[in-house]
């Protein structure tokens, strides 16, 4: 019986944060108005300069703008690959700090992910590409190349020249199995997703199955088992009281059949998507996941903190309701909601 | 009447756009107490009291369409309204849901059996490569609750699949959804299989989804883009006046 791991530094964090989806709000306390009436988002470069990334006016007819939201990697990405010089240094100025920050943090990879940027393959490879130089320029860890474009993927892999160590390869998966043959060709190392052609799985026997038949297809081509970082797939728990469950022994079976070697764990988050507290919850899950068997996972290290994680009081009040609806013994989940009105989880 | 369900009317606080509101007490003036009742119950998410009030307003000889109109579909309008609003959550959601579907048990089969038409009928699914589908079936409980008969093909749907369901169901309306930059392409693509098979002219087509924006849905060339499920059921009530009405009809549009 394997044993589940017992310190934030046996764990492999995949620093998430470095994604063209991610969103500051207009009116929150990220953002500000300077005083030409602008907007921008205010940061401080590892000079210790006080700086700002500001909105270019592309950005203000898009409509994620208008419904109050910045997204701002994709600024800085879109800044980072234009032709004007002052642009391609702030965006790579925020990026810098961000990858500070998330090393520091204890991030062991940076997840990149510029898929939102654009519709355009062309713009998409060039984001990819400038973002893989800009982290291997900057950073002391390999990225982690994530898309679900696969021209994307080896666009990003060409960029790096593996200074940093191997790269991770975000995600092989049974529709595409060229992304297969990069990680061969460029020795890197694979997050597998426990899907199948045919889809999404249901429950946690679907689940291990497709795991095993790719962790098979991938150890026969030469790559070994302990550079292999399973995704079981979590779903939402506000649609299922089960899906906690169903990941939670999806990962004792696979832990259990491979052993302490292989990793498991990735995506964490979209447990909590249509809850209140995500915070909450996201780190209640994770503490119940790594008791299952996780090792590894896709998170923000500055938001979700590891050693707050193992630090978690379980018999809290607040942890409680949290655990008893991931663990399936909260119809509705409105034992939380309910606790959430009432401010039992504050 | 107005609203004399205090409770019903404690639930008009969350309703912050004037707008909305004045829309929402609209669809309780053609209903009374009764039918206040069963639209309190859908949104409170007791679907024991709406079985049991469904059942006692038939008994009492309401007709099917009216109980659907001034009390399921009106507590419905209610719940999307404060989903929105994040001033309810997910599981709420599927809570009103369920007790919606005890309602319908109810309604189904008289309406059903009197040729009441639906309001219209939707055919929609998650684009081939896409394998994401809570957004979509968000949007597929809030269109039945609604009132429309929707055919879901799930997720990773290829164009040869919706231009095939579009035709079997006679649909007036398609929806598609896709969560990933990447899939949201294949929008385009369908689209222009439905022109390709010399279809395109009798659906009208809308699209939603994380990535997708005004922008692009029009870019496409999409008829509509739904930027949450309230809107998509909005969006699909105007696109099936639109499919139910023939362009010579123009002096019968409505609004």
């Amino acid at each position: 019986m394997t044993q589940a791991i017992t310190s934030p530094n046996q764990f492999t964090i995949v620093g998430e944060n470095i994604h063209a989806t991610r969103i500051v709000l207009r009116n929150g306390r990220k953002a500000v108005k300077l005083e030409d009436g602008s907007e921008a988002i205010p940061f401080t470069d590892t000079s210790g300069a006080q700086r700002h990334l500001t909105i270019p006016d592309w950005f203000k007819g898009t409509q994620p703008y208008q419904q109050g939201q910045i997204k701002h990697f994709m600024i800085a990405m879109m800044k980072g690959i234009s032709d004007d010089h002052e642009e391609q240094e702030e965006g790579r100025a925020y990026l810098h700090q961000e990858i500070v920050k998330q090393v520091d943090a204890g991030a062991q990879y940076l997840d990149i992910n510029v898929d939102e940027i654009h519709y355009d393959l062309d713009i998409q490879k060039r984001a990819m590409r400038w973002a893989v130089d800009t982290v291997q320029a900057l950073s002391p860890i390999p990225p982690s190349i994530d898309s679900s474009n696969s021209a994307i993927i080896s666009e990003g892999l060409a960029a790096y020249d593996g200074r940093a160590g191997r790269p991770i390869i975000n995600s092989i998966s049974p529709e595409r199995p060229e992304t297969l043959d990069m990680a061969v060709k460029t020795d890197a190392r694979v997050i597998i997703m426990a899907t199948s052609v045919s889809g999404m799985p249901q429950d946690s026997n679907e689940r291990v199955e497709n795991a095993i038949a790719l962790v098979d297809q991938v150890v026969e081509r030469g790559i070994s088992v302990k550079d292999i970082f399973i995704d079981a797939i979590i779903f939402p728990i506000s649609v299922d009281g089960q899906n906690g469950n169903h990941y939670f022994e999806t990962v004792r079976c696979l832990r259990e059949k491979y052993g302490d070697e292989i990793h498991i764990g990735m995506g964490l988050s979209n447990v909590s998507f249509g809850m209140p507290k995500r915070k909450l919850i996201n780190q209640v899950f994770i503490r119940l996941a790594i008791d299952a068997g996780i090792d590894a996972g896709l998170i923000d290290p500055v938001q979700t903190s590891l050693d707050a994680v193992f630090a978690l009081k379980t018999e809290s009040v607040r942890a409680q309701y949290a655990s008893d609806m991931l663990l399936g013994k909260d119809e509705f989940c409105m034992n939380y909601i309910t606790a959430y009105r009432n401010g039992d989880l504050a | 009447m107005p609203i004399v369900n205090q409770r019903l009317e404690d639930e008009m606080a969350h309703i912050s756009r004037p707008e909305e509101l004045t829309h929402i007490r609209s669809l309780f003036d053609s209903g009374d107490e009764l039918m206040q009742n069963i639209a309190y119950a859908l949104i409170s998410g007791n679907d024991r009291d709406v079985d049991e009030l469904t059942k006692q307003a038939l008994d009492q000889h309401y007709e099917p369409n009216i109980v659907l109109d001034d009390g399921l579909i009106a507590g419905m309008a209610v719940i999307g309204i404060k989903f929105r609003d994040n001033i309810i959550f997910v599981p709420e959601v599927l809570i009103s849901a369920r007790a919606m579907k005890a309602g319908m048990a109810h309604l189904e089969p008289i309406l059903s059996e009197s040729g009441v038409e639906p309001i219209g009928t939707v055919v929609m699914g998650t684009v081939k490569g896409d394998l994401h589908d809570i957004g979509k079936n968000l949007c597929i409980m809030m269109l039945r609750g609604t009132g429309f008969v929707v055919h879901d093909l799930g997720v990773d749907t290829k164009p040869d699949e919706f231009i095939d369901a579009v035709t079997e169901h006679g649909a007036g309306v398609l929806g598609m959804s896709a969560l990933l930059t990447t899939t949201m392409p294949n929008m385009g693509r369908t689209i222009q299989a439905f022109e390709e098979a010399g279809m395109r002219e009798f659906v009208s087509i809308m699209v939603g989804g994380a990535p997708v924006t005004q922008e692009f849905a029009e870019d496409m060339g999409a008829d509509g883009y739904g930027q949450d499920a309230i809107a998509c059921v909005d969006l699909a009530k105007t696109l099936s006046r639109i499919a139910s009405h023939a362009p010579t009809n123009e002096s019968d549009a409505q609004n």
